[in-house]
């Protein structure tokens, strides 16, 4: 019959037509989306198995990034999410450690109060946070943000990156401060890099948890200059309708960044452990 | 006696070291968790005293431009709220559903991009992007798809018998469930990538090993795989539940909590308070409320796993 | 003795002080101004009449903030609780009310008495009958009209005259016998929402004043607990229910979804305002020529229509309301701002005086058919009238009504219960 190696490929590539055609399935309103913000005004809903465009036009890119302050929204946005999601990370990763390694008295009040400030739902700490702010001088200013969306990126990225640090055997901790390694040492040169899927994960949550936010930037953020996308998408509602044209395309603008970012970053997330570390 | 004073000092001496040792250890950990702390401790900690100061009082913007005193009142109402328990409700139905789903969602799709090839490498970025769409847009695109006329997603159902001449996000008896299963499909993304990296940092040897002894692909699924992946699960699942219990934004956009009040969520109803009844206190007391829950909750979950855990 | 060089330094300061005190006079006054349109043309047309103010008036400075429509409620809220108002912003006309109850307007009625002094005749006057429902507030004026709008029957001639209908339907009842004989061939013959948003309401209120029903009664409380608002209801859900004018999914529709219907060709009426044109157009239908336009029709009570708009209101917070007074004034002159940037926003101007120029704005058949929207501001109302505006219209106008309409349609209550359920609605936060 089929030789062994034959029917591994034939496993292999049955298995990967499957996955595409899973994601494919998965990803079918996203398609719609960006097929819909390719279409021209006039065909956005002609009939409903018309998915593909008549005619495909950039006509509805072009109009909502020549609205009012789009463009500035765009690097707005990346601004604040790649700081935010940098500072935070690197925070909780401190703090997981912490948490990971050490035991102490104040330990399980310091875990509970962290994950308890993600409970904290956006709207209702929107008024106070605001008042916070104004102290500071930080309202209508991306700092801000990139502050208050370190209270909504902190507490998960802790309880995520300790979850991964646990998995990580004691022994080798051991190894290294015998070898005469300090803690700094420890968690830089050994566990963070054998947690990089687990910090790129959590980095990627919180840079997009910091990308698609709204509530808190509809709250802060008051000049056109310092808005950031989600503020921007707004631009395709009319006072009595909606722009469908724009409200697809600015979509589509806004969902691609982060993904692309991520086409890059998904190396570092598929990189497992190598051999021999855990032995040795 | 000499000797037993140089025994004795070194003795002390050791556990001196000891102490010291102990004591750096102690140092050390507080100082890595310090940062942290500051920035959560001036952002949140006012933000959430004030909150809860807000429930204790009346505030109706109408009336007041300030927050009256007025005690445990806001809660009173808050129990007697029919409104209120429904939200409740429908909201443990949302949250376990979406969390459920995602889990199994999520777990299939990891499952399937665990294999290294360029393809999957790809199709894993882009699987992020239900997660990163914004909300509106992602809602507004479900209304359409599911919609009795121009609806690409309901036509397809229609001619398998699954949708009648009514969408199905316009019938009390459907939206709810619909939604909740929009709210999974938007949130699997993140499951997604978690299982995975958890999935990446299973060393190879492990399933070499068991390989040689002769285990099939579904008991090295089982055996070995399925424990290593499972506290990620378990800490993603309150993560996503918990981001779940709050959101609004997609039903609202939908339709405000309609059919008929059947996708009123416990969020809905605080956002509806705050910003239409400008009932700014009765919100923070069922923001407040929300968050004893969840509190409790959480703290229950956390000690059942890590009783199963050990 | 005080020694000369003692007092240098205190010279010094006198001379500053004086110095940074002459600066501040010569300082222009800012006036932060909150708007709504992130339309292109009319942010251009704004901007414009503030480069004209602001050469008339070298001594005020306007800065133009854009705040989204889809935004501003929740901005403004937040403003309230945490502050950051600006001086001067437009606002939804019957929202009026519900700022100024709080005391967060400040009255305009000792600034239109000045204008009318200069004017030689009372400015009001020029107003539409319906926006003195709306900011004529306690004996006070509160907002300086900008732009109305109200609605008509849109209908397709073609259709009506193939299902043997000369002339558009008049009445109530007419619409309803129209609306049967036109549902057939993938044409629904009377497009409603149903849906829990504005657009219902704003149909549905042509509907229950045309029948006599009040939305308060004489001691300010509920006043849909009537035989007349239940025959409205009766009617509005009945279209639904029972003659199926109107697509299965009614219940959850708005204006979107009926909008791109019409332009598909598969309504033979719908009721909007003359903003749907545009989308209509994009189109391209073939029928494009049989699309008219005609009054709401009218029932037993009486003809109705539904009065939007906004004005420009003055802020209580403000420290600087005579230089805000200025900008608001020439903004909304006939004489000033304001016939530029009423064009700019494709909608009649808040003024009666200047009404025809929007009507310039558009070529023929439009222009001509165009003037049923002129004759409708006439009898354009609120959804309270004969009242003036309460405070907690903001509140109930978004869901309140809505809720019963959507119910009765999904049939989880009758027309009683929900007339009965309204009520409770709305007298309890009108008791609040």
């Amino acid at each position: 019959m089929f030789s062994p190696k034959t029917r591994t490929r034939v496993i292999d590539i049955g298995l990967q037509a499957l996955t595409v055609v899973v994601v494919a399935a998965m990803l079918f309103p996203i398609i719609w989306l960006y097929l819909t913000a390719l279409k021209p005004q006039g065909q956005m809903f002609d009939h409903p198995l018309a998915v593909i465009p008549r005619t495909f036009t950039l006509e509805n890119f072009g109009r909502i990034w020549n609205t009012v302050g789009f463009p500035q929204a765009f690097v707005n946005s990346l601004m604040v999410a790649a700081v935010s999601s940098l500072v935070s990370t690197i925070l909780s990763l401190l703090a997981a450690f912490s948490l990971s390694r050490f035991e102490y008295r104040l330990k399980n009040s310091f875990s509970l109060l962290i994950l308890g400030m993600q409970m904290l739902p956006g709207i209702v700490i929107v008024v106070p946070l605001i008042i916070t702010l104004r102290g500071v001088g930080l309202t209508n200013h991306p700092a801000g943000l990139m502050v208050s969306y370190l209270l909504l990126q902190m507490p998960v990225a802790v309880w995520m990156l300790k979850g991964y640090m646990d998995d990580i055997p004691v022994e080798i901790d051991e190894a290294a401060l015998i070898d005469g390694a300090n803690y700094r040492q420890l968690l830089r040169m050994i566990i963070a890099p054998l947690m990089l899927p687990a910090v790129v994960a959590v980095g990627a949550f919180a840079f997009m948890l910091a990308w698609g936010e709204y509530i808190f930037a509809l709250a802060l953020i008051t000049s056109t200059e310092a808005r950031t996308l989600p503020l921007a998408l707004q631009n395709a509602f009319g006072q009595f309708q909606i722009d469908w044209g724009m409200l697809t395309a600015g979509g589509a603008i806004i969902a691609m960044p982060p993904t692309v970012l991520f086409i890059f970053f998904q190396r570092f997330l598929v990189s497992g452990l190598t051999s021999g570390s855990l032995k040795g | 006696m000499a000797w037993n004073q140089k025994i004795s000092h070194r003795l002390s001496a050791a556990s001196q070291r000891r102490a010291n040792f102990a004591a750096q250890r102690r140092r050390a950990a507080y100082l890595f968790i310090l940062p942290a702390l500051i920035v959560l401790g001036l952002i949140g900690l006012y933000p959430l005293l004030y909150q809860v100061y807000l429930s204790f009082t009346d505030w109706y913007l109408l009336t007041s431009p300030e927050p009256i005193f007025h005690g445990l009142r806001g809660f009173e109402r808050l129990v007697t709220d029919p409104v209120v328990w429904a939200s409740l409700g429908r909201t443990v139905y949302w949250t376990v559903g979406t969390v459920v789903l995602e889990l199994a969602m999520g777990m299939g799709i990891a499952l399937l991009l665990n294999r290294r090839t360029v393809i999957n490498g790809v199709l894993s970025a882009l699987i992020l992007l239900p997660w990163v769409a914004p909300s509106i847009v992602v809602a507004l695109t479900w209304r359409w798809l599911l919609d009795s006329e121009y609806g690409t997603l309901h036509y397809i159902l229609q001619s398998l018998d699954l949708a009648g001449r009514r969408s199905l996000l316009g019938s009390p008896a459907t939206a709810l469930a619909v939604l909740t299963f929009v709210s999974a499909w938007k949130g699997t993304p993140f499951m997604v990538i978690a299982l995975l990296a958890a999935m990446k940092s299973i060393p190879h040897e492990l399933y070499e090993a068991a390989s040689v002894d002769g285990a099939s692909a579904l008991q090295k699924f089982w055996y070995i795989m399925l424990p290593l992946i499972r506290r990620t699960a378990v800490a993603m699942s309150l993560v996503l539940g918990i981001l779940a219990f709050y959101s609004f934004d997609i039903v609202w956009a939908v339709g405000k909590g309609g059919p008929a009040d059947s996708t009123t969520l416990i969020g809905v109803y605080l956002f509806r308070n705050f910003f239409e009844r400008k009932e700014i206190s009765y919100a923070a007391t069922i923001a407040v409320s929300m968050l004893v829950l969840l509190l409790i909750f959480s703290a229950i979950y956390v000690w059942v796993f890590r009783q199963r855990d050990s | 003795m005080v020694s000369v060089r003692r007092l240098i330094p205190a010279a010094l300061l006198v001379i500053l002080a004086l110095a940074l005190g002459a600066a501040q006079a010569q300082e222009p006054t800012t006036v932060v101004f909150w708007q709504f349109f992130t339309d292109e043309t009319i942010i251009e047309a704004y901007e414009n009449a503030i480069a004209e103010f602001e050469a008339l008036n070298p001594d005020v400075k306007v800065q133009m903030v854009i705040v989204p429509w889809s935004e501003q409620q929740q901005r403004l809220t937040t403003a309230l609780s945490a502050g950051g108002l600006p001086d001067v912003s437009m606002l939804g006309n019957n929202v009026v009310a519900q700022y100024q109850a709080l005391g967060a307007l400040a009255p305009l009625t000792e600034y239109f008495e000045a204008w009318s002094e200069e004017v030689g005749s009372d400015i009001t006057e020029d107003f539409w009958p319906g926006d003195y429902y709306y900011y004529l507030i306690d004996g006070e004026w509160w907002g300086s009209p900008m732009n109305v709008e109200t609605r008509v029957l849109w209908y397709r001639k073609d259709l009506l005259q193939a299902a043997g209908f000369d002339a558009p339907p008049d009445t109530w009842d007419q619409v309803r016998e129209y609306a049967i004989a036109l549902t057939k061939d993938n044409v629904y013959g009377f497009g409603i929402p149903g849906a829990i948003d504005y657009p219902t309401l704003q149909v549905f209120m042509n509907v229950y004043l045309g029948y006599g029903a009040r939305f308060l009664n004489e001691e300010g409380m509920c006043g849909f607990d009537t035989p007349e608002f239940r025959q409205a209801l009766q009617y509005y859900t009945d279209l639904y229910l029972v003659d199926a004018v109107t697509p299965p999914d009614t219940p959850t529709y708005s204006r979107e979804q009926l909008l791109q219907l019409l332009a598909d060709g598969r309504l033979a009426m719908y009721i909007d305002g003359p903003w749907i044109l545009g989308t209509v157009q994009a189109a391209e239908p073939e029928w494009i020529d049989s699309l008219k336009v005609a009054p709401i029709p009218a029932g037993p009570a009486g003809r109705f229509g539904f009065l939007g708009g906004w004005p420009l209101v003055l802020w209580n917070e403000s420290k600087v309301k005579d230089a805000a007074w200025k900008w608001i004034k020439y903004a909304t002159d006939p004489e000033g701002g304001l016939p530029g940037i009423a064009a700019a926003a494709n909608l009649p101007p808040g003024r009666q005086s200047i009404a025809e120029q929007w009507l310039e704005s558009y070529d023929e058949p439009w222009r001509s058919q165009f003037r049923v929207f002129l004759d409708g501001l006439a009898y354009a109302q609120p959804y309270q009238y004969p009242d003036p505006e309460i405070p907690q219209m903001a509140t109930l106008e978004v869901d309140a009504v809505q809720t019963a309409v959507q119910n009765v349609m999904l049939e989880v209550e009758t027309v009683d219960q929900a007339t009965v359920s309204l009520c409770q609605r709305i007298n309890e936060v009108l008791s609040r």
